[in-house]
């Protein structure tokens, strides 16, 4: 009997106590010190009550039972990413009527468009074709896929009726300067949901996110959430976060409570770490790890409460636990590139996700004018998972991490099996204190 | 020890999205 490889045992923030979880048996504890600090040292208690209850709980294994459990439970995982839904992404242009202060595609040098109906027509054939008998849908993305000019809506219009006629979802990713302009057209699809970005309260949004002559562009974006909210559309409303701004997230909390988006069932939210993906596309210093924007994130709410109102972050699986009373699945992979998404742009050409699509040399394939896919480039992305990624191999977080981004791994070590590695301990001992207060105290008489 | 799962465990998969976020897989920017 020893400790399970898997165990995550974390001091949660700000409390003697400690939390103790395990993704492949499924189990989550609260320890008192005087248990968890022997196995923090890797000590296991001797045999008794105690050790039983760990063993009952997986967090005492055989280590052959343990392996058995992990094996199985990959097959699943494997099993059900087979039928998943597969996401695909469409790009009919990389222009944007925006000059945001951190775009990531702003060194893209996109060729100039073909006949933009042919090929969304390609597409569509492509789909047709390859993803037969998959469960799909369809997300529009860009640049901006909500233009003015007249082609733009026409490709819009020929997307609403491409993905009626085979009676799929439509999302669509925009700024969301022209949404509401658009909300007729858009009713007539099958809309999944809307995302749209609003960095900040006016003020704040209009210093990052204005339209290329410099003019502001909150007060539209707003409008069009308006809009397509009162149209019966889902709005999923993200918010791009670094230290300019963090502070200003909780008013645009106040913002969107005020605006009664909150309590529309219709509305969601998520927040986007501002971060180097390809370069660095802000100024280095006001950017944040991922535990700084967490730790500040959990600072903020402690101060300004109605941010749970707009928005709860994940903190790892920390919030997934304490609102369902169980833990997720282990996530044997978290990059869904080639595997549950694609995406596809105008020029003809097939990308693995939405972190690489259109930056050259990331192409896997074609499917216009002719089809065609790198059978290797796309095994490589396929192939990437925790057991693939050697740095994986030893992590006791890999089941909760999933070893991260792939498109990350590729930009900071030139491989796509490495590992994007995730603050898991730190964020549950976050997300533990933040979700999980009516468990902390008192516990066992503490 | 004080157990903080108040579900028996489930018979069917649950669905969890992939990307990391562990948000809807509509939204783009799964990758961080």
């Amino acid at each position: 009997m020893q400790l399970s490889r898997h165990n995550i045992l974390t001091q949660v923030h700000g409390s003697p106590q400690w939390l103790l979880a395990n993704l492949l048996s499924g189990q989550a504890d609260l320890l008192d010190p005087e248990v968890a600090e022997p196995l923090a040292r890797g000590e296991l208690p001797p045999a008794g009550a105690a050790l039983d209850e760990l063993a009952a709980k997986g967090y005492a294994v055989e280590p052959a039972a343990e392996q058995k459990a992990f094996r199985q439970a990959y097959l699943e995982f494997l099993r059900h990413r087979e039928t998943d839904e597969i996401q695909l992404f469409y790009v009919p242009t990389y222009a944007c009527n925006f000059a945001c202060s951190y775009c990531f595609q702003d060194e893209y040098a996109p060729k100039p468009g073909q006949d933009g109906a042919a090929v969304l027509d390609a597409f569509f054939a492509y789909v047709d074709k390859h993803f037969a008998d998959r469960r799909k849908y369809v997300t529009l993305f860009g640049g901006e896929p909500l233009l003015v000019a007249h082609t733009a809506r026409a490709l819009v219009e020929r997307m609403v009726a491409g993905t009626l006629a085979r009676g799929l979802d439509l999302a669509v990713v925009t700024n969301g300067y022209h949404l509401a302009e658009y909300v007729p057209l858009l009713q007539t699809a099958r809309i999944r949901e809307i995302q749209v970005t609003l960095d900040g309260p006016a003020a704040v949004h209009d210093s990052r996110r204005r339209l290329r002559g410099g003019a502001g562009t909150f007060a539209q974006v707003a409008r069009g959430v308006d809009a397509a909210l009162q149209a019966g559309m889902a709005v999923n409303l993200r918010a791009v976060l670094d230290r300019s701004n963090l502070e200003a997230f909780a008013d645009l909390a106040r913002f969107a409570i005020d605006a009664g988006w909150t309590n529309n069932p219709l509305f969601k939210t998520q927040i986007g770490r501002n971060y180097e993906l390809h370069h660095c596309q802000s100024e280095r210093a006001q950017l944040y790890t991922r535990l700084q924007l967490f730790q500040d994130l959990y600072e903020l709410i402690q101060r300004r409460p109605e941010v749970l109102e707009l928005h709860k972050p994940a903190y790892s699986v920390a919030k997934y636990l304490f609102e369902r009373g169980e833990l997720p699945e282990p996530l044997f992979d978290s990059c869904p590139a080639c595997k549950t998404e694609w995406a596809f742009d105008y020029t003809g050409a097939i990308y693995p996700c939405t972190a690489n699509v259109g930056k050259a040399g990331e192409a896997v394939g074609r499917f216009w004018p002719q089809a065609e896919l790198s059978e290797p480039d796309v095994a490589a992305w396929q192939a990437r998972d925790v057991l693939e990624i050697e740095a994986c191999g030893s992590c006791n977080l890999r089941l909760a991490c999933g070893g991260g981004c792939g498109a990350v791994a590729k930009n900071q070590t030139g491989q796509i099996a490495a590992a994007d590695c995730r603050p898991v301990a730190q964020l549950l001992s976050l997300g533990t204190a933040l979700y999980g207060a009516s468990d902390l105290e008192p516990c066992d008489g503490r | 020890m004080k157990s903080l799962i108040k579900k028996a465990p489930a018979t069917a998969a649950k669905t969890v999205a992939q990307c990391c976020a562990k948000v809807s897989k509509t939204v783009a920017g799964c990758h961080d």
